[in-house]
């Protein structure tokens, strides 16, 4: 679109259009003073529609018209910011957008730069796969009735806080609504044991106990006995078993039940 | 005058009954420990069902309270069970590492009871 008159200024953004993405060139006062053919095509409008008119007018976003403004901060801190925010206006769009001061002939800052990059896509894919880690953790740990009031837990993978958090949650929940006496935690499967992890299970075993259950582990390999030891954890509460078997056995006992052969 | 907020504390045949319905300060608490253990004297009971379903928060107070009149009724040869803890709650004590020390557990009113008989049966033997 041509300029209606020749402005220096105008002259000096020409390089803008080349660039792909939306970019927005404001003054201190946040007036407009050039928006590239991207960020013209983003709004529908025209430049002389644009020039002028405070940047918040046109844009809608989170940021506009507050302190989190990323130009106003650039402008006041002398330095680019990088900033994200939600786009109201231009339908529901996430925007990542970066602000650099602009500075005339004299070193003096006069505006600011404004750089879109549409990243909706990209946090549409984060939160998939965020999602995607939730049900594989809600997968892993399945809590299995094997008799009456014993619940079993085979654990398989590594033991961090978070997903020990949701395994006591689940866990606790299916205590209370199985009424169950006996839960056997097998920890066959854990390949990473560190210090942390220990202490996530005994509290898991600490919190079964609370619920007036009995918790066995079963699976304790040599190594995890040694971490348990050298943390100086009361061992004496706590059931182990070397096979989940055996675990199924002393649940048995508890219950004061028995298994006989039937001729 | 009655306390406001004084929670009741019943006698059933040989056992003490104390249902918590409402949120508990401290002060009530106090007046519990204080409760338990007077009747506790007074009374030949040899044991004390404490049913925490409707608590939803437990502070470490009222942990510590829980903690001290078991110790103290164990002295006096009396088991004290702590039934339906919510597992919300659990996570919390657990979290915050605050022992329940001397205090036994039960899922609900009817495995304490079983609990109690056991209890009391066991330190007859001893």
């Amino acid at each position: 679109m041509a300029p209606k008159k020749v402005d220096k200024k105008k002259g000096q953004f020409d390089a803008l259009s080349l660039v792909g993405t939306p970019i927005v060139v404001i003054d201190r006062d946040r007036k407009v003073l050039f928006m590239n053919g991207f960020a013209l095509d983003l709004l529908g409008k025209g430049l002389d529609e644009v020039v002028g008119k405070k940047c918040y007018e046109l844009f809608d976003t989170d940021h506009c018209n507050t302190d989190e403004c990323g130009c106003m901060q650039a402008v006041e801190q002398e330095t680019s910011i990088i900033a994200e925010t939600r786009s109201r206006g231009l339908g529901d769009m996430d925007i990542k957008y970066y602000a650099t001061p602009l500075k005339d002939e004299n070193g003096e800052i006069v505006g600011c730069v404004e750089t879109l990059i549409d990243v909706t896509e990209i946090k549409n894919l984060q939160e998939k796969s965020v999602l995607m880690a939730k049900e594989i953790l809600e997968v892993s740990t399945p809590i299995v009735t094997v008799f009456d009031g014993v619940l079993t837990l085979p654990i398989i993978g590594t033991l961090d806080s978070q997903r020990t958090q949701q395994i006591m949650e689940a866990l606790l929940q299916a205590i209370v609504e199985t009424q169950a006496r006996v839960v056997i935690v097998d920890i066959t499967g854990v390949s990473i044991m560190e210090t942390l992890t220990a202490t996530h299970l005994i509290k898991a075993t600490n919190a079964v106990r609370l619920l007036g259950a009995t918790a066995i582990i079963t699976g304790m390999s040599p190594r995890i006995a040694q971490t348990l030891v050298n943390l100086g954890v009361d061992l004496s509460e706590l059931s182990t078993k070397s096979r989940m078997v055996d675990g199924v056995m002393t649940a048995f006992e508890l219950l004061k039940k028995k298994v006989i052969d039937v001729e | 005058m009655a306390i406001k907020g004084k929670i009741p504390v019943l006698k059933v045949g040989d056992n003490l009954l104390v249902s918590i319905q409402v949120d508990m300060t401290d002060e009530m608490a106090v007046h519990l420990q204080e409760d338990i253990l007077n009747q506790l004297i007074a009374t030949d009971v040899r044991g004390v069902l404490i049913d925490i379903s409707t608590l939803d928060m437990i502070d470490s107070f009222l942990a510590r309270s829980f903690s001290e009149t078991a110790q103290m009724a164990a002295t006096m040869d009396t088991a004290v069970v702590i039934v339906g803890m919510q597992p919300a709650v659990a996570l919390t004590l657990v979290e915050l590492g605050l022992e329940l020390a001397k205090v036994h557990t039960a899922l609900n009113v009817d495995r304490g009871m079983e609990l109690l008989e056991n209890l009391k049966l066991g330190s007859r033997e001893a």
